[in-house]
């Protein structure tokens, strides 16, 4: 009992030792991604709920296993784990359909949330004006693969290396080349005539 | 990649921020919510090492407690036959009793033997002299036990 005192003493040194700081800038890397990982696992999973779970499920994991990894690590970490959870999603999908595709899909238990007002909405206007040239893009990046597309936005959105969206995606740096190309091939084709 | 390509990628990316800036607070909360959880999560994940990285320890040390306590060789009584206490008395050294012990304890025995069979002395069976044979038995079986108590001390003291 005595030496569990002891260690139990010495690790709470050692984890008290550790800065308020990493606590703080965890939180705000998380901050600071959570919005574009969300519209990013939307792309990827096309339902909102899914999403939602998504993002959350991909947060819990890097605070368990890479909370302690060096800032300029932590954006292709975390974007990995979403990756491989929206992976991970396709698959489950695909498994339910072609077991259970006779079944009626119940719908998910409505969040509260949502049915409350928003008094800070845009205008309609605006939102019509928006929602057009947005739900235009949307729909194109929806129609390419899964992979073009997080090829795309990993590149050109979020600003990752060739390096590191290879990592992301785990495959090859002429592979991610490759997926972004032809994303952008289509794309241009899609929507260069007339978008925005 | 063309200065037309740049462009469209340009527009493409600031579409998504503003989409992104722009999202419902619906979904601004939960969002914030998900990363509070896991931030919380981290807190919890310390204190339960805390409580099970310390059950097995503490049980680890008990089972070791319990596997010496019961293996521990029994410690000798420290009460002392008769037989000992005779030995550890007598003047001779303890080497005299390691070397010749099995022939003491025969010797012994033997001056038992003859010693219950002077006491065992009977007398000739007779009326008239029972009251004369009566103190000669006694004076026998006495000088009997004297003729094993000088045997004894006779090897005692030549041993």
């Amino acid at each position: 009992m005595q030496t569990f005192v002891i260690q139990r003493q010495f690790l709470g040194e050692r984890f008290s030792a550790l800065p308020e700081l990493n606590a703080q800038s965890l939180e705000g890397f998380l901050k600071s991604i959570e919005r574009q990982a969300y519209r990013i696992a939307l792309f990827g999973s096309g339902r909102e709920e899914d999403a939602h779970d998504l993002v959350q499920e991909s947060m819990l994991r890097f605070v368990t296993h890479y909370a302690k990894k060096p800032q300029q690590e932590r954006k292709a970490l975390f974007y990995r784990i979403l990756h491989n959870q929206i992976k991970d999603l396709h698959r489950k999908r695909t498994l339910r359909e072609r077991c259970f595709g006779w079944l009626t899909a119940e719908e998910p238990a409505e969040d509260p949330l949502h049915s409350l007002a928003d008094q800070n909405e845009p205008g309609a206007e605006y939102a019509l004006q928006l929602s057009g040239t947005f739900a235009e893009l949307e729909r194109a990046l929806k129609q390419i693969s899964f992979r073009q597309q997080q090829a795309f936005l990993l590149r050109a959105w979020e600003g990752l290396s060739v390096a590191e969206t290879a990592l992301v995606m785990k495959c090859s740096q002429g592979s991610v080349k490759t997926h972004y190309a032809r994303a952008l091939e289509y794309l241009r084709n899609k929507l260069g005539g007339h978008w925005p | 990649m063309s200065d037309r390509d740049d462009k469209l990628v340009k527009a493409i990316c600031q579409s998504l921020e503003q989409s992104v800036d722009d999202l419902d607070r619906v979904t601004a909360t939960r969002l914030q919510r998900a990363r509070q959880q896991a931030i919380a999560s981290r807190h919890g994940q310390r204190n339960r090492w805390w409580i099970w990285g310390g059950v097995p320890l503490s049980g680890l040390t008990a089972l070791l407690a319990f596997l010496l306590w019961s293996t521990a060789p029994e410690l000798p009584s420290a009460v002392l036959d008769a037989s000992d206490l005779s030995i550890l008395s007598s003047a001779e050294s303890l080497e005299f009793y390691q070397e010749e012990i099995e022939f003491y304890e025969w010797l012994s025995e033997v001056m038992e033997d003859e010693k219950d069979l002077s006491d065992q002395y009977r007398p000739v069976p007779g009326a008239a002299d029972s009251q004369r044979f009566v103190g000669a038995t006694s004076r026998a079986a006495a000088g009997g036990g004297r003729i094993a108590e000088q045997r004894v001390a006779r090897i005692s003291g030549f041993i």
